[in-house]
């Protein structure tokens, strides 16, 4: 492979710098407006230049049990992804290896479930949950989280499924292996890089969803991200203290994704080389 | 000096709710309230623990977005044991709750404590505002009125008194009517470089700050009080079909119009949030907008105003002989239709407590008193050096109207919030054209429907409490 010459690689720098621009204001836009007195929150031209305040992320955690809520966040979406990967995986499993003309339709029908709108499934959820004594409870959040994200789990692992070779299956069911353990000890850990995207997806809907949460939850299961917007109040929108929940927001995917991005990258390209 | 006033009033609001209820009669009461951060909740919030001392109930408030929160009141009416019993309510909300009977009816209630929560002292419309075909569907907790806020210090300033008449003919002062407010932005409207009240600008100056985003119906807030004060109607009374496309619709339209010079350029994105900026930060010479957020012209720590200038108040502009229409607006506390006669009547001894006159008293001694709906609060004469609209809060409520109620609410102000939006923006071509295609939308949805439930809707006796 030829190394690019100085005008190529100007070029891609720019690019990467345009590309960096477009994805980081909004970030810087946040971060900063959450340290930026009320006053001169939307001055034009943004003031750059100013003595950062903690207010908002005082009043954050002064006026609402915002660590409360970010806990309830982390339940739900970490508890989403945990069974999702399990069922998921082991549903994607059964129709990599199932031999029967109609599974590919199985799968369809199994990724068709993600397809429902949520406004349109809220009532009766929330009447399943009230009758059940799950209202407002991280539980409730994890089952329909859960139906959302076993879908795609089984989508996107039955893909990796596939990939992998059946002869290596055979070795182990030779060697004496049951259908479980070469499930848990040779398949699934050459599907890693899967079960990595997987997990970053299915992590991150959990995390950012609204609707479900704001429908289905009062104070004892309220999630972040409803937290953060009841800050758009009918007499004021809080946009400081909006903008320190936003940016608090921001690091848990972030931590999360980096922790998966080994798997994730070698996910995400897997196949692409032969 | 301070905390001894508030301990005395906290005591004497004490005193005075202890007829409310008396102590320990709601031992066996757990009350949840559904509602939004929002003052009139805010400034409770932190305080309920008074009434559980009073009462032996226990009250939990949680707060949620203000986007979406009449859906998950809808949604909590429909179930048999509902988990929340206090609802928090925006009055045009009543025709969506009314129909769908959400809120339990407190007329006989109201009229049987009538003496208790000083009835007579309540600004009439704030009432009104909460009516659904005459009943009283949500108790006031914090009344609103669409004012004009302009640059008082400015207005006063003999330069640009001079300058004003010189070029209009008339004398410099808040306007009375539309075509004096679309003057008065004019004169204003400043670039960087410029001269104001002997002052070199740095930056550009704005005549007006008026919202003109699509979002949340922004737009269409802006719009009403607007034809309203030109004698428009929302409804035909004659069909229940919309009548927003008339002769007053289509000069409101023109008026915000020829106000998109005069506006900051970003205009098109302006909520009502974020155009009280400019006026909080002293960058526009004028501004109409709800009172709730006029308390922070006043208060360093939340605008720039007060620390290089004055803000004066004065009531909305009305069109050409047309008396002055303020619009009003209620946001309120409702009880779950649903909830148990007992929680039901805990409930009311809740609305009682933190809507009552020495309640509000006290909110306004402690600095949240930005929203007031008794007669005795607003014109107090120390009250209103403290907060000092409140006589301009007082006076417009005279010849108030009440907002939009209708069930179709939402679908207008989106629907309009829409097109007039395209129209401001130049997407479309006339002012006609806007309203038309929106009173079609509209009408399509409606005309779904009978001619005499349409007629009810938009029906408005007078709020049988007064009776």
């Amino acid at each position: 492979m030829n190394r690019p010459n100085r005008r190529q690689a100007v070029l891609v720098y720019l690019l990467l710098a345009v590309v960096l621009i477009v994805f980081l204001t909004p970030i810087y836009i946040i971060a900063s407006s959450s340290v930026k007195p009320t006053p001169i929150m939307f001055q034009k031209p943004p003031a750059m230049v100013f003595t950062p305040t903690f207010e908002h992320y005082t009043q954050l955690f002064a006026t609402r049990p915002f660590a409360k809520f970010m806990l309830n966040s982390l339940i739900a979406a970490l508890g989403s992804t945990v069974f999702s990967l399990t069922f998921g995986s082991l549903a994607a499993y059964a129709i990599s290896r199932i031999r029967h003309k109609r599974m590919n339709d199985v799968a369809f029908w199994i990724l068709s479930m993600r397809m429902f709108p949520p406004i349109a499934v809220v009532v009766p959820y929330y009447i399943i949950f009230k009758a059940s004594g799950l209202l407002d409870t991280p539980l409730a959040l994890i089952i329909i989280y859960s139906t959302a994200n076993i879908p795609l789990t089984v989508w996107l692992m039955k893909g990796f499924f596939d990939e992998v070779p059946r002869a290596l299956e055979e070795a182990a069911a030779i060697d004496g292996y049951g259908l479980l353990q070469i499930f848990w000890y040779v398949t699934l850990p050459l599907a890693a890089p899967g079960l990595a995207v997987s997990a970053v997806f299915c992590f991150i809907f959990s995390w950012n969803e609204f609707i479900f949460a704001l429908m289905l939850t009062g104070s004892n299961a309220q999630t972040v991200t409803v937290a953060v917007m009841s800050f758009w109040s009918s007499d004021a929108v809080q946009w400081g203290r909006i903008m320190a929940g936003s940016f608090i927001i921001l690091i848990p995917g972030v931590i999360f994704v980096l922790t998966c991005q080994r798997w994730l990258v070698r996910g995400l390209t897997m196949g692409s080389v032969k | 000096m301070k905390h001894f006033k508030t301990l005395v009033v906290a005591g004497a609001v004490s005193l005075v709710c202890g007829g409310l209820a008396s102590a320990g009669e709601f031992d066996d009461v757990e009350l949840k309230m559904l509602a939004i951060g929002d003052t009139s909740v805010t400034r409770l919030a932190p305080i309920v623990g008074e009434f559980e001392e009073l009462t032996g109930a226990k009250v939990q408030i949680d707060q949620f977005p203000y986007p979406g929160l009449i859906d998950k009141i809808v949604i909590e009416a429909s179930a048999n044991t509902p988990s929340y019993q206090l609802m928090w309510v925006d009055s045009p909300w009543v025709g969506v709750l009314g129909e769908s009977g959400a809120l339990e009816d407190l007329t006989d209630l109201v009229k049987r404590d009538a003496a208790e929560i000083n009835l007579d002292d309540i600004v009439p419309i704030q009432l009104q505002e909460n009516t659904w075909q005459g009943r009283l569907l949500a108790f006031p907790a914090s009344g609103m009125i669409w004012h004009q806020n302009y640059r008082k210090d400015l207005y006063e300033h003999p330069d640009e008194q001079a300058a004003f008449k010189a070029k209009y003919g008339y004398d410099l002062a808040p306007a009375q009517t539309w075509d004096q407010y679309i003057d008065i932005a004019e004169f204003f409207t400043r670039k960087a470089g410029d001269t104001l009240a002997g002052e070199t600008l740095e930056k550009d100056f704005y005549g007006n700050a008026q919202a003109y985003s699509r979002v949340a119906g922004a737009i269409t807030h802006d719009f009403f009080p607007i034809m309203r004060s030109f004698g428009g109607q929302y409804w035909d009374p004659e069909t229940g079909l919309c009548a927003m496309d008339g002769e007053a619709a289509l000069a409101a339209a023109e008026v915000m119009k020829k106000l998109v010079a005069f506006n900051p350029p970003d205009y098109l994105g302006l909520m009502w949030d974020i155009r009280t900026g400019y006026m909080e930060r002293g960058e526009t010479a004028q501004s109409s907008y709800w009172s709730v957020r006029t308390v922070r012209l006043t208060n360093p720590d939340e605008a720039v105003l007060p620390t290089i200038g004055e803000a004066g108040y004065a009531p909305s502009p009305t069109g050409d002989g047309n008396a002055q229409p303020t619009m009003t607006g209620a946001l309120s506390f409702g009880i779950n239709s649903k909830a148990t006669e007992r929680e039901k009547e805990a409930a009311w001894a809740f609305i009682k407590w933190g809507t009552s006159r020495d309640m509000m008293r006290r909110f306004a001694n402690e600095g949240s008193g930005v929203s007031q709906f008794h007669k005795s609060i607003l014109s107090d004469a120390g009250l209103q050096e403290k907060y000092p609209y409140y006589q301009v809060l007082l006076d417009t409520q005279e010849n108030a109207q009440r907002r939009i109620f209708h069930p179709f609410y939402a679908d207008v102000e989106e629907v309009f919030g829409v097109e007039l939006n395209k129209y401001m923006a130049g997407e479309t071509e006339s002012a006609q054209e806007a309203l038309t295609n929106a009173c079609t939308k509209i009408n399509t949805r409606l005309k779904v429907f009978p001619q005499d439930m349409r007629l009810r809707w938009i029906a408005d006796p007078k709020a049988e409490i007064f009776n």
